[in-house]
């Protein structure tokens, strides 16, 4: 499906953004643990009214707290951090006429595209795995709160949330190579996307993995991406190539 | 039935929106030869290149590249070809080494042959020394070499260049106009090249297509097109105060321009210009300088843009 030429282009997109985004990497993780540090003063400020009323558990309170704005670091880090690697390369390899000769060999868009998704994919994801250990490392020692993560926080952290990022890194990445100026859209799409996940989080908080919503949210990840593989290979190479 | 013909052109017109690129034009590539196609800026020279690489697609007529649509049939005829183009396409974070080793990868060369195109190609261009530094640190005229030795990695049938001429020293130029043909004639491989540098393009091209608006003014052998409309002149520099001397003696179809002392007489061959040469002398004309003109590419290029205007 891939088509030759994907295990050459995955590995030049590595070296090329190991090169170039070192920076940005190391902002985006500054930024998560920024982010977790800034939620949780406020809940730890908010919570100290609440203990002097001397009803509630507010380690309890704080850790599950914490616990959530983990969780919700996937969705934020893959489709922003994600995104900014992979329109990057694709915008300086189409304003650079670097697509041409490379479209020219006869390569498939698909391939160039695949190996673009998945090395903003495994970049942000690392940065991800980095900020939470950070957060949970700060979240222990700095702020003394205890945390319990439990399995189904885990899956859902590393798992299901990635997985739904991907997909819609994937959408975004079609924005991209298909429309002359997707900045608005594009801006958008990644912003929705984090408040549902958020929406849907706080609105259903979980204990236990429901295997059902993991089957769900895999299973539609794999289709958009599969679907959005399709649209790229379709899509006219003059329209790639236009700046 | 299987031709020799590598591209083939019937008819074909491109249209950027309301703007007409390519107005119906027809040609073909034989193998082996270098095929000129020159015109000036926005004639359609890129989109045609575009169209062959299937990057385009025509509203009209055909295309045949190696036999075969370009548009369908791309992974097939894609590693066959080699193409420079005006942009060099370099990939800024890797080395020349390294963004040579993507493309030999992509044409699945095995590392023994990879690494003997890759030195071969970066020896051809000079870059040999600074195949470790990054392209983002070379010249212009580096990233044309680069370029350059892209196209020549994979040894292709068909090489397409785009104003390869444009941005590169002398040095470059003179290797470029010395490997093309060596290439044609030792490899069969067959060149494609646009430009508007028309003094390299008369020196190396076999056939020549002047190309202006979207269509094809002249298509012809390089010879048959400079010899249709040719003539040679003798340029005379005479010392000056002898305007009435040579007023009265300048055969008729000559012209002397006093402003220049210059004496211009149009010949037919070597000893008509031997009589004329002699006639001036026997006058007591005294001469400074002579030279031959004949009838360039370049005066057969703006003839016919100029007619067309």
């Amino acid at each position: 499906m891939v088509g030759s030429g994907f295990k050459v282009l995955l590995t030049k997109e590595f070296k090329e953004v190991k090169r170039s985004v070192l920076s940005s990497f190391l902002y985006s993780i500054f930024y998560a643990v920024f982010i977790e540090w800034f939620i949780l003063q406020n809940y730890i400020k908010a919570y100290a009214k609440l203990a002097n009323a001397g009803t509630l558990d507010i380690p309890e309170l704080l850790g599950q707290a914490a616990l959530s704005t983990l969780m919700f670091a996937g969705p934020i880090m893959i489709t922003f951090f994600g995104n900014i690697i992979m329109t990057r390369s694709f915008i300086r390899e189409r304003s650079s006429g670097a697509l041409i000769p490379l479209l020219g060999t006869g390569i498939k868009q698909r391939a160039v595209w695949l190996a673009k998704l998945t090395t903003a994919f495994c970049i942000s994801y690392i940065a991800l795995i980095i900020a939470l250990l950070i957060n949970v490392l700060m979240i222990i020692f700095h702020f003394k709160i205890p945390i319990r993560v439990s399995f189904y926080a885990l899956v859902s952290t590393l798992l299901i949330t990635p997985v739904a990022s991907l997909a819609v890194l994937s959408i975004l990445s079609v924005l991209y190579w298909s429309l002359k100026s997707p900045q608005f859209i594009a801006a958008t799409v990644p912003t929705l996307f984090s408040i549902s996940i958020w929406t849907y989080l706080v609105a259903k908080p979980r204990t236990v993995v429901d295997i059902s919503v993991l089957v769900i949210v895999i299973s539609i990840s794999a289709i958009t991406i599969f679907m959005c593989a399709i649209i790229i290979n379709r899509l006219n190479r003059k329209r790639l190539m236009a700046i | 039935m299987m031709t020799d013909k590598i591209v083939q052109f019937s008819e074909v017109k491109y249209r950027y929106g309301p703007i007409t690129a390519l107005r119906g034009i027809s040609f073909s590539l034989e193998a082996g030869e270098i095929f000129g196609f020159i015109g000036p800026n926005g004639c359609g020279k890129t989109t045609t290149i575009r169209i062959m690489l299937g990057l385009y697609r025509p509203y009209n007529g055909s295309v045949e590249v190696f036999n075969k649509n370009p548009l369908l049939n791309l992974s097939q005829i894609g590693p066959k070809i080699g193409m420079m183009l005006e942009q060099p396409g370099l990939f800024s974070f890797l080395t020349a080494k390294e963004y040579l080793n993507v493309y030999s990868g992509i044409y699945r060369m095995c590392s023994a042959v990879s690494k003997l195109h890759i030195d071969e190609a970066l020896s051809v261009v000079g870059l040999e020394n600074y195949q470790d530094r990054r392209t983002n640190t070379f010249s212009k005229g580096m990233k044309q070499r680069l370029s350059l030795a892209r196209c020549l990695l994979n040894h292709p049938e068909l090489i397409i260049l785009d104003e390869p001429f444009d941005g590169i020293d002398a040095e470059t130029r003179r290797k470029i106009l010395q490997l093309l043909p060596m290439v044609s004639r030792t490899r069969g491989t067959t060149v494609f090249i646009t430009s508007h540098n028309l003094r390299e393009i008369e020196l190396i091209c076999d056939r020549i297509a002047i190309v202006k608006n979207g269509s094809i003014l002249a298509l012809d052998r390089r010879e048959t097109l400079c010899n249709q409309d040719s003539k040679r002149f003798v340029l005379i520099e005479v010392e000056p105060g002898q305007n009435d001397m040579i007023s009265n003696m300048i055969p008729p179809g000559s012209e002397f321009n006093d402003s220049q002392n210059l004496i211009r007489i149009e010949i037919a061959d070597d000893e008509s210009r031997n009589v004329e040469i002699k006639r001036i002398l026997d006058k007591g004309i005294r001469i400074k300088s002579i030279n031959e003109h004949k009838t360039s590419l370049e005066d057969i290029y703006f003839s016919m843009t100029d007619k067309d205007q």
